[in-house]
């Protein structure tokens, strides 16, 4: 008589150092990188081995692996189903992965969509899809030759009044992406408010939010590290391809517009990015002379510097009206969001 | 029956569903399906009969299917839209 095995199968918390040991063995032994950044790992036991794991930071999952004889199962389906119900319960809806591109299609059958694809890179999301995000902004679609600008205003300056304005007199309509990512010295819903107070007059401007598809912590991860080092072209392209794939033929986006960068050395890869790969996918690059007031470049970040050196009147010619209300009325609470580890872009 | 609060019931296996429900002010049914071209109506139909069955008016209901019978439709859509009543 063949005695009846119990395999006893389990997820759990991997929350230990020698769990987290065992599970990066597993994820060398799939040619998977063990990144420490990350809130929770999980692990997949049978009969008390390791057999898959998965990890999640905030949105994002990654770290999947399975070994390779349990491969072709439903364990991949179970440990992605994991962490998205954790995800769930974290409060993130919308979760992301990315993964190398010969994974991709796994992860779409697990109803995953395909959102870019670079040589080495796949980023798949779920929950919802930039078609949820397009679908949102149907109503300011309009006909003609646009142009788009992503800007992140932190804060809004007369430098992107001007950048805009020279792009609302040469096209029929501008759509202007305020970086939706909180990770900024003044807060998302502040920066969108001021943009739109300091556009008003232009009717022919409408302003949106990126979601996630440009310059977020998905697309483009070390914008908020401020470490132009660990910039990688694949996430430049990762931002671009999304940018000329979905958003430029929603809104009819012909060109886009930037200031040029002598300062920033990461906003100068952005832009050097764009002048390459925009073109090939029908789009034009225009890059704008930055606008200067006492012979002095405008950008946000001096006009963070001025504001936290207490120097209010000189942002009188840097900021508009809205702007200026708003830093003066809130200097002691951005001076001390400021003092906290807040990255600042 | 409105939906109240984000709530979520059954997994990515196949054969299985996920259902994720949100507070909104219309009714709506979105539907991802491995299986959307052959059966995306049935799943439709299945779904819409659990709501109204439960008198559900307003809310939003995502539908991620794996090839599921109706009768895991309806129990994981019933689950979802109970979770997302309850404290």
């Amino acid at each position: 008589m063949p005695s009846a095995i119990i395999w006893c199968t389990m997820i759990s918390y991997l929350l230990t150092d020698s769990r987290i040991r065992e599970a990066r063995e597993l994820l060398i032994d799939s040619g998977l990188d063990f990144d420490p950044n990350f809130d929770i790992f999980l692990g997949y036991y049978e009969g008390g081995c390791l057999i898959a794991v998965g990890a999640r930071h905030k949105n994002v999952l990654k770290m999947v692996a399975v070994e390779p004889e349990h491969r072709d199962t439903g364990i991949f389906a179970e440990i992605i189903s994991a962490l998205v119900k954790d995800a769930f319960q974290a409060g993130y809806e919308h979760t992301f992965v990315f993964t190398k591109p010969e994974y991709s299609q796994s992860f779409q059958y697990l109803n995953f969509r395909p959102l870019a694809q670079t040589g080495s890179t796949a980023v798949l999301e779920y929950g919802y899809s930039i078609q949820d995000y397009l679908n949102k902004w149907k109503s300011i679609v309009r006909q003609g030759t646009n142009s788009g600008i992503v800007m992140n205003c932190n804060p809004f300056t007369f430098g992107h009044r001007y950048l805009i304005e020279t792009a609302a007199s040469q096209s029929d309509n501008v759509y202007v992406f305020v970086v939706e990512e909180d990770s900024s010295l003044i807060p998302f819903s502040k920066r969108m408010e001021l943009v739109r107070k300091g556009t008003e007059d232009l009717c022919n401007v409408h302003i949106l939010s990126t979601g996630p598809y440009a310059v977020s912590r998905i697309t483009f991860p070390s914008y908020f590290l401020k470490d132009a080092d660990k910039v990688t072209q694949e996430q430049l392209k990762t931002d671009l391809s999304i940018f000329c794939r979905y958003i430029a033929p929603a809104f009819g986006i012909k060109k886009r517009f930037a200031g040029q960068e002598p300062v920033c050395r990461l906003t100068a890869m952005y832009n050097d990015a764009m002048r390459k790969s925009l073109p090939e996918n029908g789009i034009e690059f225009v890059e704008i002379e930055r606008k200067t007031a006492g012979g002095r470049i405008i950008s946000a970040s001096s006009v963070r510097e001025m504001l936290l050196c207490g120097e209010t009147e000189k942002l009188r010619e840097m900021v508009p009206e809205a702007t200026y209300k708003y830093l003066t009325e809130n200097t002691g609470v951005l001076a001390s969001k400021n003092a906290t580890p807040v990255l600042n872009s | 029956m409105v939906i109240l609060k984000k709530a979520q019931a059954g997994t990515m296996q196949s054969s299985d569903l996920m259902v994720f429900t949100e507070p909104s002010d219309g009714l709506e049914i979105i539907i991802d399906s491995t299986v959307a071209k052959q059966y995306g109506h049935l799943i439709r139909a299945k779904v819409e009969e659990v709501l109204d069955r439960m008198s559900v008016t307003q809310g939003t209901i995502r539908i991620k299917d794996r090839g599921a019978l109706d009768y895991a439709i309806d129990a994981r859509v019933q689950a979802a839209v109970l979770r997302s009543q309850g404290a």
